[in-house]
């Protein structure tokens, strides 16, 4: 279900064009960020960290064996992680980020990816879901899609995203 | 205190995403209390298998704010290509002050663009007028704070501190003439 932003990235990634890549990654890393440091201004920190370590990584034509979505989660959870100690020791973060092995890259994938956690709702919650999130469509964009209200799809939404969270928490 | 079921927090967090918004799983985690880390959790899962939103003008500045270590404000307006004095012009329109407070117009708004005002005091009219002036989200913006980085950092913060003692000078001087700009810039402390 990553093909289309992956596709995206790898353009990006050769035609270099590294702001607009990193540009895309913004809200995410936040977002990443804010659940793994709960601390605002070192949430901000770590955020920075982040960027400045992408950056310049890009800037040295570094290149990768995964995703550029994986490299940036990795990153992040890398830098939350080692957050505490790099302020505490005034240490620079190491030159390689810590890349998961193969196997465990295709782990990883297996578990994040949304078509496996709404494979078995029900017909019209999957469906919504996956117009919503796997094509990006707008909720209007849905209805219209499928011929029904948009309040039935914002109904369909939430049965599917509570179903999906319980997913996620179980998990 | 009652908090919402995490599930239904989760719901309401990943539908905001679905409608193109940019929901803060901060505010989502203040909210589910004890169920916290769980919410978060579910909340990093999903984020990783979910699709990334198009960037938007304040990310794009947040970006390059961060790149080049300066304010994302700052970063605003001069992609923009606004001089700080249009801006502070189209400040004291907007917020119907009197002529005679442009110079203090001007340099709250300095303080503000370079992150030594707390953004907790600034007025929403000014928030609003600032939406329209430059376009993004600017309170998110102004919420930014020199990042304590490495030897390099400690040296910006300095460099940082500089403008906001003689900000600290021209305040005491003007202490005993606050007006309506402290009033809309600085209602807190």
């Amino acid at each position: 279900m990553h093909d289309a932003r992956d596709a995206e990235d790898k353009r990006l990634l050769e035609a270099k064009e590294h702001k607009q890549l990193l540009e895309n990654y913004v809200y995410l890393v936040q977002e990443w960020a804010a659940v793994r440091v709960r601390d605002r201004q070192a949430a901000a920190e770590v955020v920075q960290r982040v960027f400045l370590r992408l950056a310049s990584e890009l800037a040295a034509a570094k290149s990768y064996r995964f995703p550029y979505r994986v490299v940036v989660w990795s990153v992040v959870n890398w830098t939350a992680r080692g957050y505490e100690w790099t302020a505490k020791e005034g240490a620079t973060l190491p030159e390689d980020w810590d890349a998961a092995a193969p196997d465990e890259y295709e782990e990883w994938e297996a578990e994040h990816d949304l078509s496996t956690w709404i494979a078995d709702l029900p017909d019209r919650e999957r469906e919504v879901l996956d117009l919503l999130h796997r094509e990006g469509l707008s909720p209007a964009q849905v209805a219209e899609r499928l011929g029904i209200e948009r309040n039935a799809v914002d109904q369909a939404a939430h049965r599917g995203h509570r179903k999906v969270g319980e997913k996620l928490r179980a998990a | 205190m009652l908090h919402k079921a995490v599930e239904e927090l989760f719901a309401e967090y990943a539908a905001a995403l679905a409608r193109g918004e940019r929901p803060r799983a901060r505010e989502y985690l203040d909210r589910a209390g004890a169920e916290a880390d769980e919410l978060a959790t579910m909340i990093e899962r999903f984020l990783q298998a979910a699709p990334r939103p198009v960037a938007t003008a304040e990310e794009s500045a947040l970006l390059a704010g961060w790149l080049q270590r300066e304010p994302p404000l700052l970063a605003l307006r001069v992609q923009l290509g606004l001089k700080r004095a249009s801006v502070v012009d189209s400040l004291l329109g907007a917020l119907r002050l009197e002529p005679r407070s442009r110079d203090r117009l001007a340099d709250a708004y300095h303080e503000l663009e370079t992150g030594q005002l707390d953004p907790a005091g600034v007025d929403t009219s000014v928030w609003t007028a600032l939406t329209e002036i430059l376009k993004a989200n600017v309170r998110e913006l102004a919420a930014w704070r020199p990042p304590q980085l490495e030897a390099k950092a400690a040296y910006r913060r300095s460099e940082v501190r500089a403008p906001l003692e003689a900000g600290a000078t021209i305040r005491q001087q003007r202490e005993s003439e606050r007006d309506e700009v402290d009033r809309l810039f600085r209602s807190v402390g």
